[in-house]
């Protein structure tokens, strides 16, 4: 009797954070229709007549965690163009729903989300995983559920060929990573600093195979690792201070990381390195926290998309749903690419994603982040270069 | 210098260590139990001066929301632990505590979201000691801690409730008997505990970013102080505090020839030189061999 008594109490508190765990992180999935009803007209609210065929599409994102800055501000740029869409559902002759599932930027978070949305709701057409975590955790399942899946940002190398039912609309990390390492072979002693987290040690690993290839005289004198979503990397910078690099990788996540980072580089006053960095900082945001230390750094992305008609649109979604600072341009257009591709193969193969493979694997596709986007049976879409940026007064501008 | 930038960076962290350390040995004095979400109130208080801070509160007035709320905090966990507490159901108190501290977190997560947070804007102001630097929140930061300590000192060896105290953990059946209320010195010691935790929490914050998850490494790092030290030895977990940070910080900072360790390796030294340490003196570092009958 007394110890049922006691286990009431003990239920009771387990029950009370199960519950908390579910809706962790404060994101709770949401389809667009449920959305829609709240924020858009008339027409997503009435009943579709029979005619609109319903394109029924999931999306794993990084709602929660270090990376939920993505996944919160693509979700902004979906939500605007399905809400778009849907307004001339009955115009288009389809009506999209968009199911949106918690990756959390993690591979067995992104496998839970894609055994929901394929079990539960049915999906067979998924715009994800967003980070490559999610990719490459929910890859081996693509081929024998059949569901098709484009990632808008996950760009590790790894996703090729990692399932002839997965693609990528980013640019694969290789060519960031040979980028970094075409400024960072400019030096002779070199330092690295990587978070542990997939992105960043794909780009590691790129950059010291290639500094070993093709810069055999830049020496390594420091490489140094922190764990995810650490916040305090003092003793770390004494040490690759104390090593004498004189070109310095920095290599966080986005986010927090990569702000505290930079702060905590700033309160070494003395310290005059040159560093180099990845689209974490493509940020001017955080540059301006610590403009004198962010002077005259180097960052090696894709391409900002400057096309007038884009701006124009991505400046419409911020005015109506919020900022995408932490997107930015380019993987702004590729979310919006991967919804209009997805939609469209949906509608033309009537929802079969064998089909929709086949087409997607083969053919050319319009877009805003290209103007022509074509896999030619690769996992990544062909054609996307790097461009080099350099801080100036706390602004990043394009150098080549 | 080098090594004293080093030696000083983890003197900061180490009191950071052991101010969690207290609570714990705090606890565990008075109730025999681990109280695991203790790492949870931390990071709960960091954001309860984040809320102040987001308010336009001054500086002092968020410190003191912050500490009002970890107490509150501290009773709050006292009132869900003490039947297992009064009935010494040690294991059903620690799940109860892991369970109120998933709880704490998930809860914190929903209501700020899982990005960090800062408790300052801008680049921290530093000094410079001859070329060693030090935050102006570490410099507080070790200020801190010193205090606590001779006020922990004064509170256990001079103060009547520091009597009370160690009578408890010397022998609680005949502290009771002496008519010594236990109850009310074990929600003192939750209170306080707490608050300890919560100045803990406002202080690593400042000194960097707060995240939902943030209290789990200080946590873990303050329950191997507590181990190594000895459960009923402050000397020995205020030592061992400092040492889990300092060693592993200096082996990851080092060259050793060919051999050089990444920081992601320092709580693997921390797990080897705790384990070490314990095979060596599994009561603490300053246990001595005692004879059995």
């Amino acid at each position: 009797m007394s110890i049922r008594k006691s286990l009431v109490p003990v239920l009771g508190i387990l029950s009370l954070f199960m519950i908390a765990g579910c809706a962790d992180a404060g994101y709770t999935p949401t389809s667009d229709t449920q959305e829609q009803k709240a924020t858009t007209n008339t027409a997503v609210t009435q009943e579709a007549p029979k005619e609109v065929m319903a394109v029924k599409l999931g999306s794993i994102l990084p709602m929660s965690g270090d990376a939920s800055a993505y996944g919160v501000e693509m979700k902004r740029a979906l939500d605007y163009r399905i809400a778009e869409m849907n307004a001339e559902a009955e115009k288009n002759g389809y009506k999209v729903e968009l199911i949106v599932e918690d990756g959390k930027c993690d591979g067995s978070a992104a496998v839970n989300a894609f055994q929901k949305l394929t079990d539960v709701d049915g999906v067979k057409f998924i715009i994800g995983g967003g980070c490559s975590s999610e990719s490459l955790g929910i890859a081996p399942l693509l081929a024998e559920k059949k569901v098709l899946a484009l990632s808008a940002f996950s760009s590790n190398p790894e996703v090729e060929g990692k399932s002839p039912y997965l693609f990528s609309l980013s640019y694969s990390d290789k060519l960031v990573g040979e980028g970094l390492t075409s400024e960072l072979g400019k030096y002779k002693k070199v330092a690295l600093i990587s978070e542990q987290q997939d992105y960043t040690q794909g780009i590691k690993k790129i950059v010291e195979a290639t500094l070993k290839e093709k810069f055999p005289e830049a020496e390594v004198v420091a490489n140094e690792e922190f764990a995810k979503g650490a916040t305090d990397f003092r003793n770390l910078l004494d040490k690759v201070k104390s090593s004498g690099a004189e070109v310095v990788l920095l290599n966080p996540n986005v986010g927090v990381t990569a702000e505290t980072l930079l702060k905590q580089i700033a309160e070494m006053k003395d310290w005059k390195v040159k560093f180099v960095t990845q689209f974490a900082y493509l940020n001017d945001k955080i540059l301006g926290i610590a403009p004198e230390t962010a002077e005259g750094m180097v960052i090696v992305d894709v391409p900002s998309i400057s096309e007038p008609a884009f701006v124009e649109y991505k400046a419409k979604i911020v005015a109506a749903n919020g900022t995408l600072d932490n997107l930015g341009s380019f993987y702004t257009a590729t979310a919006l690419d991967s919804l209009n591709i997805l939609t469209k193969l949906y509608v033309d193969t009537n929802g079969d994603a064998a089909v929709a493979r086949d087409t997607l694997a083969s053919q050319s596709f319009t877009g805003w982040s290209n103007s022509t986007l074509t896999f030619g049976g690769k996992s990544f879409v062909q054609g996307v270069n790097v461009a080099i940026y350099n801080v100036k007064g706390g602004k990043a501008e394009l150098q080549n | 210098m080098f090594v004293l930038q080093i030696l000083l960076t983890s003197l900061v962290t180490g009191t950071q260590v052991l101010l969690l350390a207290a609570g714990l040995y705090l606890i565990y004095t008075v109730t025999r139990t681990v109280h695991i979400a203790l790492g949870a109130s931390t990071i709960a208080g960091g954001y309860a001066y984040y809320v102040g801070f987001q308010m336009g509160l001054p500086w002092y007035a968020c410190l003191a929301f912050g500490l009002a709320f970890s107490a509150l905090l501290g009773l709050l966990c006292y009132f869900l632990i003490k039947p297992y507490i009064q009935k010494s159901q040690v294991l059903l108190a620690l799940l109860v505590s892991i369970a109120l501290g998933v709880a704490l977190e998930a809860a914190l997560a929903l209501v700020f979201g899982p990005e960090g947070r800062y408790l300052m804007d801008g680049v921290l102001p530093v000094f410079d000691f001859w070329g060693v630097r030090v935050t102006q929140v570490g410099l507080y930061t070790l200020l801190v801690g010193l205090f606590t300590g001779i006020i922990a000192y004064i509170f256990l060896h001079v103060l009547p409730l520091g009597r009370v105290v160690r009578a408890i953990a010397q022998h609680p059946q005949c502290a009771s008997l002496m008519g010594i209320k236990e109850r009310r010195v074990q929600m003192v010691i939750y209170i306080v505990a707490g608050v300890v935790a919560g100045i803990m929490g406002i202080l690593t914050g400042l000194n960097g970013a707060i995240t939902p998850y943030a209290g789990l490494q200080p946590i873990s790092m303050a329950f191997m102080a507590l181990l190594v030290g000895g459960l009923t030895d402050f000397r020995g977990v205020a030592l061992a505090s400092y040492l889990l940070v300092l060693i592993p910080e200096l082996i990851v900072s080092g060259n050793f020839g060919e051999i050089s360790f990444s920081s992601s390796w320092k709580m693997v030294f921390v797990f080897v030189i705790s384990l070490a340490v314990l095979a060596l003196k599994p009561n603490g570092i300053f246990s001595s061999v005692t004879r059995k009958s």
